[in-house]
C-alpha cells in the first residue's frame, strides 16, 4: 500500500516564499566574485546598415576598461548556429551565418558589434559612449508582406530571399470541404509584437579556470541544454562546462529559453581574461531584443455548414520573425508549432495550413508564453465567432458543436489530447456569468445606449511536450526526471534538471513527494538548476513542471518504497514487503498490527549511517531516478474563458468587468498555486492583446524601450480574474496533473476581441486586429458608422 | 566626484566614501550589501523593484544619488521582519500566495509598509497602493488578497504591537 | 544605466545658498528636487550636469498656504502633499485631481510641483491644472531680485520653459477663486498613471442663479504646450450650463485645439478625446461650484 497522507490537493503556503519575503532570494545580479569584471554591448542604432569604422581607442584607454572587442576579435570562434542548435523541422529552412557580435552589418537597431568590459558598470557606460562606430545605412524592410517582395532589401542576400522558413500542413481534403460548405468565413487577422517581459533581466556570471573549466551562472529555463550547446559551441568537454541557474530568477516566460550571443562572449571573454565576467542587461537592451513574439498575419478561411459544424480550414500564416539569430528558436520555432496547434480544441477535420516565416530589419523572435500560438488562436476563435454570428447561432452553441468531445483524440493534423470536457467547462463558465440573464440585461442596455458584451474562447492548453515530439522537432528529450535521495537525517534531497523561477516546484514536489513516502513537505526539499548535481533535463518550458518533472519525483519515491519496506521489516524482525506497510505520519506501518511501525527517519539511518543494520547483502543507500515519459504523444488541459465588458463607444475606451477562466489541472497538486498561474497568464494574455506592444518607427528605430512606452500593466490596469477548477485528471501522469500555466495567455485575445465585438453589435464592428486598443475600437466604430 | 556619507539602513548605520553618481539603490545593494532590493527598468523607475522607505516615505532607490539620503534613514526589505517573526504585510503575501519569481515583491512590500499605516480598504485603494510596482506573475488577484490580510492582521494589533511594526 | 560623473554636489539648506551657487554654477549646474524626471534624463546621458544643487534640505520650501487672497505652493511640495491638503481638496480640487493622476504613489511621493512645471511636459499632469487655475510662478534671481511669471508664458514648449540658468522657482501662486467657484481635471493615458494622451482642466464660476460666470479650459498632451481652449470657455460664458451646451463646447474645444499624431495617439483620436472629455469635465466643475 502506498502512504495515507493527502498534500496533494492542499493549498499549503509555499516553501519557496521564506526566502523571497525577506530579501534573501539570490538572483543573478547578486552574486558578487573576486576579481569579478563587468560586460557591455555597443549596440547598432540602424536597422540595417554597414559597418564601415569602429575606433575602440578611446574607451580602450579609459582607465578602468579591460578590454574591447568587436566582431573581428570574435569571428575564429565561428557562427553561432549548429545543427544541434536550429530546429529540425519538416519543411524549408535556411539558417544565417552569425557570430557573438555582428561583423561587417548590422540588421536591427539593437544589433551588438562590439562589447567593453570595465571593473564596474559605471565606468562600462562611460567607455560605450566612446566608442565610435561610423555606419553606412542600408535599405531596410520591416513588413513581412514587403519582405515576400522580389524587389525587397535582404537581410541574407545569400538566400535570394528573405524566407526563413516554409512549411505546408495540409490533412483530409480541404477543398472538398470548402465545396461542400454553406458558408465560407474568410478574413485576415493581424497579431502585433508583443510578448513575454520578465521583470529580471537576462544576465550571465561566466568564470573560469583550467582545472575546472567554466561555470556559468545563467538566467535561463534549460540549464542542460544550454550547457549542451556551449560546450559544443566552445568545443569544451561537458565535463568542463558547468551551468548554474541561480537559486532565484525573477520571471522568465520564455525569454530565457534561447542561447544568445550575449551568453556567448560573457564565456568566451571569461576564459580570454581569466577574469569572472559579469552581465547585467539593462532594460532598453531587453525590450530591444527579447519579448518580441506573436507577430503574425493569418489570412484565415473555415468552411461551415448550416448547423454551424465547421469541416474545413484554410490558413496562410506569414510570420516576422525579425532577425533570426538567437539559436535553439531561431525565430521560427514558435510560428511552426503555433500552425500546428492553430485548430486547437476545435475538431477539424479538413485542414490546408501554409507557414511562411520571413526575416525582417527587427529583433528575432523570442519564445513567449503561448508559444506561437497566440496568434492563432485568436484568429481561429474570432473566425468561429463571425461564423456564429452569420448563422445566428449562439457563440457557445458553435463551441459546443465544433469542440473536441471524445478522448483521446489526434487532430486532424496529428496533435494529440488526452483528456477534457469541453461541455462542462462551458457550464461552469455560463453559469457563472448567468448567461442567459447576461442577454437579457445587453438587450436592455442597448436599449439605454449602453453596450454591454460576453466573449468567449476555448483551448487545449500543452501539459509539457513528449520526447515523440520533441526529439524530432529540437532534437531535444521531453521526458521529466528527478531524483529522489534521503540523507542520513531523513529528510529527502529531490534534484530536478529543471530551473523553476516561481512556478512553485518547491512546493508542489514537496507535496507529491510527501504523500509516497508518508512525509510532510516540511521533510523534503527540492534542488535544482545546476548542471553539475541535477539530472539531465530538457528545461522549465511549456508547462512540463506538473506534467513531467512532479511526475518523475513521483515515479522515483514510488521505487524507493520497497526497500525502505524491506528495511522496516528486517528491523521489525518480521517477514514483509511494501504492501504489508502504509507509510504514514513519518513511520513505516505495519498494516496488520500498527503497534508495529518504524519511523522513516530510521530507515534512511539505516541505509545511510549504519548499514551494518541493513538485511544481509542489501546495497546501501536510499536514493532513485526516475524519468517520466508519458504513454502518448500529447497531454493537453481543456479550458475555456469568458470575458464580459462595457464599451464606451464615444473614445472606444471599455472596461473589462468580468474575467472568467475556467481551467483543467488535471489533479492540482496546490490549488492556490494553479489559481496564480492562471492568474499570471491571463494577465499577461490581457497586457499582450490590450496594452503592449513592441513599436518601431519607419527608419526601424524602436519606440518602446522604456517600460513608459511598453506598457506591462499595473494592478490599475487589470481586472479581478475569476477562476474556477474544471478538473479532468490526465489518464497518462501518475496523478492524473496537468502542466499549467503556459498556455493561458492564448486564451485571453479572442475572449476579449469577441466580448468587445458582441458589445459593439448595435454599430456593426468587427475586429481583426491586434491590440485592442481603445483608439482602434473607436476608428472601427467610425470606420462601421461611416459605412451606413 | 566622491563625497563622505552616512546612511542609516534598518537601524545601521553606513559610513562610506562614494561617487557622488552612485545611485542609492546602489548603495543599498552593492556598498550596504543588501541584495533584497531589486532593479527592474533601469531607467525611469516604472518596475518600482527598487522601492524602499526613506525617511518614512516610499520612494524608488533608482531615482535617488546615493549622497542625497545623507543622513537619512532608510527602510529595505532587509529590515522589515523581527528576527524571525514576519512583518504582517510579509505574512499576508505568504498566506494568500502574493508571489511567484519574488523579484518585484521587495518592492512591493516596502510601498505596501507604507500604506498599511493608515491602510484603506477598498480594491481601488488598495490597487493603487500597489500600482508603483509591476509584477508579471501574478495578476495582482493574489496581492489584493494579501493586503487585505494584512489590513486585517494590522488592525487587530494594539497600539504597541503596531508602533512596534512600523516605527522603524 | 547610470549618470555620467558628477563633479560637484551641493545640498544647500536655504534659498539665499542656491542662488548663490547658481551663480557660481550656472550653465554646468542642475537643480535637483523630486528628481523623477532629472534622474532618468541623467541615467539615459541625456542630461550630464557637472554639479548638481541638490534642493531637498532647503527649508520652508514646501509650504502650502493662502495668503493675501492667493494660494501659495512651496516649490518642493510633493504630489502626494498636493493631492491630500485639505486646503486644496477643499479649495482647489482640480489641482488634487491633477496631483493624484501623476505616476504611481512611489513618484508622487517624490515628484514637485516646480519640478514638473519646470519640466514642461506637454503631456504631464500638473500644467493643464495648473494654467487653468491662472497659476504663476515666483522666481528667485541670483541678483536677489524675483519675478512673477504666468505658468502660460512660462512654458516655452516640449521639454522647454523659460527659467535662466540662475533662477529658481519658489513657488506656486494661485488665485483663491471667487465664491461658487469649482474646477476638475481628467486624463486619457493608455495605462494608469501614464502620460496623458489627452487631458483636460476646468474651471468654472457660477453666479447665484448657476449662469456661468467666468470659466477656462486647458488641454494638455497637445503640442507643444497645454493649449487653452478660449473659444469654448467663452461659449459658456454668460450660459446655463446644460447638456447641449457643453456639448458645444467639447465640438469648440475639438475644433480650436489643434493635435498631432504620435506613439501614443493619432491627432483625430485626441479631437476627439477632447470634444468628449471637455463635457465631461466642464460638468464635474460646474457641479463642485454648485456645492
Amino acid at each position: 500500500m502506498a502512504s495515507a497522507n493527502a498534500w496533494v490537493g492542499q493549498s499549503i503556503k509555499r516553501k519557496e516564499d521564506r526566502r523571497l519575503l525577506v530579501g534573501d532570494g539570490q538572483y543573478l545580479p547578486d552574486i558578487v566574485l573576486p576579481r569579478m569584471v563587468v560586460m557591455g554591448f555597443v549596440r547598432s542604432i540602424y536597422a540595417h546598415a554597414k559597418i564601415t569604422a569602429i575606433d575602440t581607442a578611446q574607451a580602450a584607454a579609459l582607465p578602468g576598461v579591460r578590454t574591447v572587442l568587436t566582431g573581428a576579435d570574435v569571428k575564429h570562434l565561428g557562427s553561432v548556429l549548429s545543427d544541434m542548435s536550429t530546429p529540425n523541422l519538416p519543411g524549408e529552412t535556411k539558417r544565417p551565418i552569425f557570430w557573438p557580435l555582428s561583423i561587417d552589418e548590422v540588421k536591427y537597431v539593437g544589433d551588438p558589434l562590439a562589447v567593453v568590459v570595465a571593473r564596474d558598470k559605471y565606468t562600462l557606460e562611460d567607455a560605450l559612449e566612446l566608442v565610435d562606430v561610423e555606419y553606412d545605412p542600408l535599405d531596410i524592410v520591416l513588413d513581412p508582406e514587403h519582405a515576400l517582395q522580389p524587389d525587397a532589401p535582404r537581410l541574407y542576400p545569400d538566400w535570394g530571399d528573405n524566407v526563413l522558413y516554409h512549411q505546408h500542413i495540409p490533412a483530409g481534403d480541404p477543398d472538398a470541404a470548402f465545396a461542400q460548405a454553406d458558408l465560407v468565413v474568410k478574413e485576415r487577422f493581424r497579431c502585433h509584437r508583443t510578448g513575454g517581459q520578465p521583470m529580471e533581466t537576462r544576465g550571465c556570471l561566466a568564470m573560469y579556470n583550467p582545472g575546472e573549466g567554466l561555470t556559468l551562472w545563467l538566467t535561463t529555463q534549460r540549464p542542460h541544454i544550454k550547457r549542451h550547446l556551449l560546450a559544443e559551441y566552445l568545443n569544451i568537454p561537458h565535463s568542463q562546462m558547468r551551468v548554474i541557474m541561480p537559486k532565484d530568477m525573477g520571471g522568465a516566460f520564455g525569454t530565457k529559453a534561447p542561447l544568445y550571443r550575449e551568453e556567448l562572449l560573457a564565456c568566451h571573454l571569461a576564459m580570454k581574461l581569466r577574469r569572472p565576467v559579469k552581465w547585467v542587461e539593462n532594460r532598453q537592451e531587453s525590450l530591444m531584443n527579447v519579448g518580441q513574439g506573436r507577430d503574425q498575419i493569418h489570412e484565415l478561411e473555415l468552411a461551415v455548414k448550416k448547423d454551424g459544424t465547421i469541416i474545413g480550414l484554410r490558413d496562410r500564416i506569414l510570420a516576422d520573425c525579425g532577425d533570426a539569430r538567437t539559436a535553439i528558436y531561431v525565430g521560427f520555432a514558435m510560428p511552426f508549432l503555433g500552425a500546428m496547434y492553430l485548430i486547437n480544441g476545435y475538431d477539424i477535420p479538413n485542414v490546408d495550413i501554409d507557414l511562411t516565416c520571413v526575416v525582417t530589419n527587427k529583433a528575432c523572435l523570442t519564445p513567449s508564453r503561448a508559444f506561437g500560438s497566440f496568434a492563432g488562436r485568436f484568429a481561429l476563435d474570432r473566425a468561429v465567432e463571425l461564423a456564429a454570428r452569420a448563422l445566428d447561432m449562439d457563440p457557445v452553441e458553435i463551441r459546443l458543436k465544433n469542440a473536441i468531445k471524445t478522448f483521446p483524440h489526434v487532430s486532424a493534423v496529428g496533435v494529440h489530447v488526452d483528456s477534457g470536457d469541453f461541455p462542462g467547462s462551458f457550464a461552469k463558465a455560463c453559469a457563472a456569468l448567468d448567461y442567459d440573464n447576461f442577454r437579457k440585461e445587453q438587450s436592455e442596455a442597448w436599449q439605454n445606449g449602453r453596450y454591454l458584451g460576453v466573449g468567449f474562447s476555448m483551448g487545449v492548453e500543452i501539459s509539457g511536450v513528449p520526447s515523440e515530439v520533441l526529439v524530432p522537432m529540437e532534437r531535444q528529450p521531453g521526458f521529466g526526471v528527478a531524483t529522489v535521495q534521503f540523507d542520513a537525517h531523513g529528510k529527502v534531497q529531490v534534484a530536478e534538471g529543471d530551473s523553476p523561477h516561481g512556478q512553485g516546484h518547491e512546493t508542489t514536489i514537496a507535496q507529491v513527494v510527501a504523500d509516497e513516502l508518508g512525509l510532510s513537505p516540511e521533510d523534503i526539499y527540492v534542488t535544482y538548476g545546476d548542471t553539475h548535481s541535477g539530472p539531465f533535463a530538457a528545461g522549465t518550458i511549456g508547462s512540463r513542471g506538473a506534467s513531467y518533472t512532479l511526475s518523475a519525483a513521483v515515479l522515483a519515491a514510488r521505487a524507493l518504497r520497497p526497500k525502505m519496506a524491506n528495511i522496516a521489516a528486517h528491523l521489525l524482525h518480521i517477514e514483509a514487503g511494501e504492501d504489508d506497510f502504509v507509510f504514514r505520519d513519518g513511520y513505516a506501518i505495519l498494516i496488520r498490527d500498527e503497534s508495529q511501525r518504524v519511523p522513516i527517519a530510521k530507515i534512511a539511518e539505516v541505509a545511510l549511517l549504519s548499514p551494518t543494520e541493513l538485511p544481509p547483502g542489501m546495497e546501501a543507500g536510499l536514493e532513485h531516478t526516475s524519468h517520466f515519459e508519458a504513454e502518448t504523444a500529447g497531454m493537453h488541459s481543456c479550458n475555456v474563458h469568458a470575458a464580459q465588458v462595457e464599451v464606451f463607444p464615444e473614445t472606444g475606451e471599455y472596461k473589462i468587468v468580468r474575467y472568467v477562466a475556467v481551467d483543467d489541472a488535471g489533479q492540482p497538486i496546490n490549488p492556490m498555486v494553479v489559481r496564480g498561474q492562471i492568474h499570471g497568464g491571463v494577465a499577461m494574455g490581457i497586457g499582450n492583446a490590450c496594452m503592449e506592444e513592441f513599436i518601431y518607427d519607419e527608419n526601424g528605430q524602436q519606440l518602446t524601450t522604456t517600460l513608459l512606452d511598453y506598457h506591462i500593466p499595473s494592478s490599475l490596469d487589470l481586472p479581478h480574474i475569476e477562476t474556477i477548477e474544471h478538473n479532468v485528471p490526465s489518464p497518462h501522469t501518475p496523478l492524473g496533473s496537468k502542466g499549467k500555466g503556459e498556455g493561458t495567455p492564448g486564451m485571453v485575445p479572442a475572449a476579449v476581441a469577441n466580448a468587445l465585438e458582441d458589445a459593439l453589435q448595435p454599430l456593426g464592428v468587427k475586429i481583426t486586429d491586434l491590440p485592442l486598443t481603445p483608439e482602434r475600437i473607436w476608428k472601427l466604430i467610425q470606420a462601421a458608422q461611416s459605412k451606413e | 566626484m566622491k563625497r563622505s556619507i552616512g546612511i542609516t539602513i534598518n537601524g545601521e548605520v553606513y559610513e562610506e566614501t562614494v561617487d557622488q553618481r552612485l545611485l542609492l539603490v546602489d548603495f543599498i545593494r552593492e556598498v550596504a550589501g543588501l541584495t533584497g532590493t531589486h532593479v527592474g527598468c533601469s531607467v525611469e523607475g516604472r518596475c518600482g523593484a527598487c522601492t524602499v522607505v526613506l525617511n518614512g516615505k516610499a520612494v524608488k532607490a533608482c531615482l535617488l544619488l546615493a549622497v542625497q539620503a545623507d543622513g537619512a534613514s532608510v527602510l529595505t526589505i532587509e529590515g522589515l521582519a523581527r528576527d524571525d517573526a514576519l512583518h504582517p504585510i510579509q505574512d499576508g503575501f505568504w498566506e494568500k500566495h502574493g508571489l511567484q519569481c519574488g523579484f518585484c515583491t521587495p518592492g512591493l512590500l516596502m510601498a505596501l509598509y507604507e500604506f498599511l499605516q493608515n491602510p484603506k480598504h477598498s480594491d481601488e485603494e488598495i490597487r493603487t497602493a500597489m500600482s508603483g510596482v509591476i509584477c508579471r506573475c501574478t495578476g495582482y488577484v493574489h496581492i489584493v488578497e494579501a493586503v487585505k490580510h494584512a489590513i486585517a492582521t494590522v488592525e487587530a494589533l494594539s497600539p504597541q504591537e503596531r508602533k512596534e511594526w512600523f516605527n522603524e | 544605466m547610470y549618470p555620467r560623473a558628477i563633479e560637484n554636489y551641493f545640498a544647500p539648506t536655504d534659498v539665499a545658498e542656491v542662488l548663490t551657487l547658481l551663480q557660481q554654477h550656472g550653465e554646468q549646474a542642475k537643480l535637483l528636487a523630486g528628481g523623477q524626471s532629472l534622474m532618468p534624463l541623467m541615467k539615459l546621458r541625456l542630461a550630464e550636469p557637472q554639479t548638481i544643487i541638490d534642493l531637498n534640505q532647503v527649508a520652508a520650501l514646501d509650504d502650502i498656504r493662502e495668503e493675501n487672497g492667493r494660494l501659495h505652493i512651496g516649490a518642493l511640495a510633493r504630489h502626494a502633499d498636493v493631492a491630500t491638503h485639505p486646503l486644496i481638496l477643499q479649495s482647489y480640487p482640480l489641482l488634487a485631481d491633477a496631483a493624484r493622476n501623476i505616476g504611481d504613489p512611489q513618484i508622487r511621493n517624490r515628484g514637485t510641483i516646480a519640478g514638473s512645471l519646470v519640466h514642461a511636459d506637454p503631456s504631464a499632469d500638473y500644467p493643464p491644472a495648473v494654467m487653468a487655475l491662472d497659476g504663476q510662478l515666483v522666481v528667485a534671481k541670483a541678483d536677489g531680485g524675483t519675478r512673477t511669471v504666468a505658468l502660460d508664458d512660462f512654458l516655452a514648449g516640449p521639454l522647454m520653459s523659460d527659467i535662466g540658468e540662475d533662477e529658481l522657482v519658489t513657488r506656486i501662486e494661485i488665485p483663491v477663486p471667487a465664491a461658487r467657484s469649482g474646477g476638475a481635471y481628467a486624463k486619457h493615458s493608455q495605462v494608469a498613471g501614464d502620460f496623458a494622451i489627452i487631458s483636460v482642466a476646468a474651471h468654472i464660476t457660477l453666479d447665484p442663479s448657476g449662469i456661468c460666470q467666468q470659466a477656462s479650459i486647458v488641454v494638455g498632451g497637445v503640442m507643444p504646450k497645454p493649449g487653452r481652449a478660449g473659444q469654448a470657455a467663452g461659449l459658456l460664458q454668460g450660459k446655463a450650463l446644460d447638456a447641449p451646451l457643453l456639448t458645444q463646447a467639447g465640438e469648440a474645444a475639438a475644433e480650436e485645439v489643434e493635435t498631432e499624431d504620435d506613439v501614443r495617439a493619432s491627432a483625430a483620436y485626441r479631437s476627439q478625446l477632447i470634444r468628449v472629455t471637455v463635457p465631461e469635465v466642464v460638468r464635474q466643475a460646474s457641479t463642485r461650484a454648485g456645492e
